[in-house]
């Protein structure tokens, strides 16, 4: 079929899928070889399956609403991208896991193959579609790539919802790595209470740092100095969402079953250092 | 296909593009409906383990039985021991322990043993799953 003017041309299609594909793997790779996350897939029961399900997609319509697409196409075209992406997830991550032998096809049930293309999907098509926005840009003329570069800078920076929504992102793309590992649980049950205080007070500082001294790209530290309350403000929101995409993840990953509270908040504390990097830097990075 | 004429933004999907969106969303709607149907017609209840066995001599094994342990419950089953016993007139002069790190819920999973004395046909072999945890 011969494209028309309306539509992408083939080419260009491949090129994006091309894109997503390396993006996807690029930020799934360390979980499709990790143990602990194909455990966890036949341990999920089908219920949190779904639930990771619906929440994989809610993530992606919120990266593909605020960073992703174009900031005047309508939340049609984002729910119609969004699960475009989510079944190149799906896709993708089963191949990659046939391929390392860790599905196999009639020895191993339908729940099981289905928990572990699932949980490594999560990461694979949020990873697709950074990929696909970031890794390339769009064709056409240097002034149509230019003013949609700008569009997209002015959709980026407004609002809190949209900081929230690419903290949180980067906070389960950059924390997911590190969420399902044993190691988590040994920081958590080994570290005192003063290494827990230091690690939280690292996590805020790494925070303050990159939001307003080494984000240049940043409202705050644009021609305008920020005044105390700004960076007070958009540090506890930042390390927040931190701590509330770790608390997601280890309790997806069950490290909060069993343990008590103190063990579940040093986990929490001890994979905030990696997710308050996602929340702050990582949103500079898939922006 | 929305189109904002007016900001100059138009979705340009080709029929490519309409094809993986298709299939994504056949995938995406095949997996939630399984997964509700089996959220829905699921019962709670432990692991529910039983071992298949049979001998399985091999060119240096002479005396090597093959072990399939099934799960047939809804529950995975963790650091699973199976333990097979040779019978020999009424005593049991050997037996042989297997470990499985993981029997995930409705699978399988396999491994060999072998007994350093050969078993003759009046021998029996007896297994039993000895321990698991519940991940």
């Amino acid at each position: 079929m011969k494209p028309t003017s309306a539509t992408r041309p083939l080419r260009e299609s491949l090129r994006e899928y091309g894109r997503g594909i390396a993006g996807g793997l690029l930020f799934s790779f360390p979980l499709l070889y990790t143990m602990e996350v194909w455990w966890a897939g036949f341990i999920a029961s089908s219920f949190q399956l779904i639930l990771i399900i619906l929440f994989t997609y809610l993530l992606l319509l919120g990266y593909n609403r605020y960073a992703g697409m174009h900031p005047d196409a309508s939340w049609k075209d984002v729910l119609v991208d969004s699960v475009e992406e989510l079944g190149l997830g799906f896709l993708l991550a089963f191949a990659m896991l046939l391929m390392l032998r860790r599905i196999e096809l009639g020895s191993m049930s339908t729940i099981e193959i289905m928990g572990k293309v699932i949980i490594e999907a999560m990461v694979m098509s949020i990873g697709i579609s950074i990929g696909t926005a970031q890794l390339g840009f769009k064709n056409g003329s240097e002034e149509e790539a230019e003013q949609e570069k700008k569009d997209l800078e002015k959709e980026r920076q407004s609002g809190l919802v949209g900081l929230t929504v690419l903290g949180f992102c980067g906070a389960i793309v950059v924390g997911g790595n590190v969420a399902p590992t044993e190691e988590v649980l040994a920081i958590g049950l080994e570290a005192q209470p003063a290494h827990i205080l230091a690690m939280a007070l690292v996590s805020i500082a790494m925070c303050t740092l990159i939001l307003f001294y080494a984000n240049s790209q940043d409202p705050g530290s644009k021609n305008v100095q920020p005044d105390y309350i700004t960076i007070a403000l958009q540090t506890c929101l930042c390390y927040l969402i931190a701590l509330g995409a770790s608390a997601v993840l280890l309790w997806f990953f069950g490290r909060l079953e069993g343990v008590s509270l103190w063990t579940g908040f040093a986990q929490c504390i001890a994979l905030g250092v990696l997710s308050s990097l996602g929340s702050s830097a990582g949103r500079l990075l898939i922006n | 296909m929305a189109r904002k004429k007016e900001s100059g933004y138009q979705n340009k999907k080709n029929w490519f593009e309409w094809t993986v969106f298709g299939v994504g969303l056949g995938l995406v709607m095949s997996i939630l409906g399984y997964l509700v149907f089996k959220t829905a017609t699921y019962t709670a209840g432990p692991p529910a383990l039983f071992v298949e066995y049979f001998p399985e001599p091999g060119k240096y094994e002479p005396n090597r039985y093959h072990v399939i342990l099934h799960n047939k419950g809804n529950e995975t089953a963790e650091s699973v021991t199976v333990e097979l016993s040779l019978q020999k007139y009424g005593q049991e002069p050997e037996t042989a322990e297997l470990a499985f790190d993981y029997c995930p819920k409705e699978s399988t999973r396999e491994g060999w043993i072998s007994f350093s004395t050969r078993p003759t046909p009046t021998d029996t072999v007896r297994t039993r799953v000895v321990s698991y945890d519940r991940p």
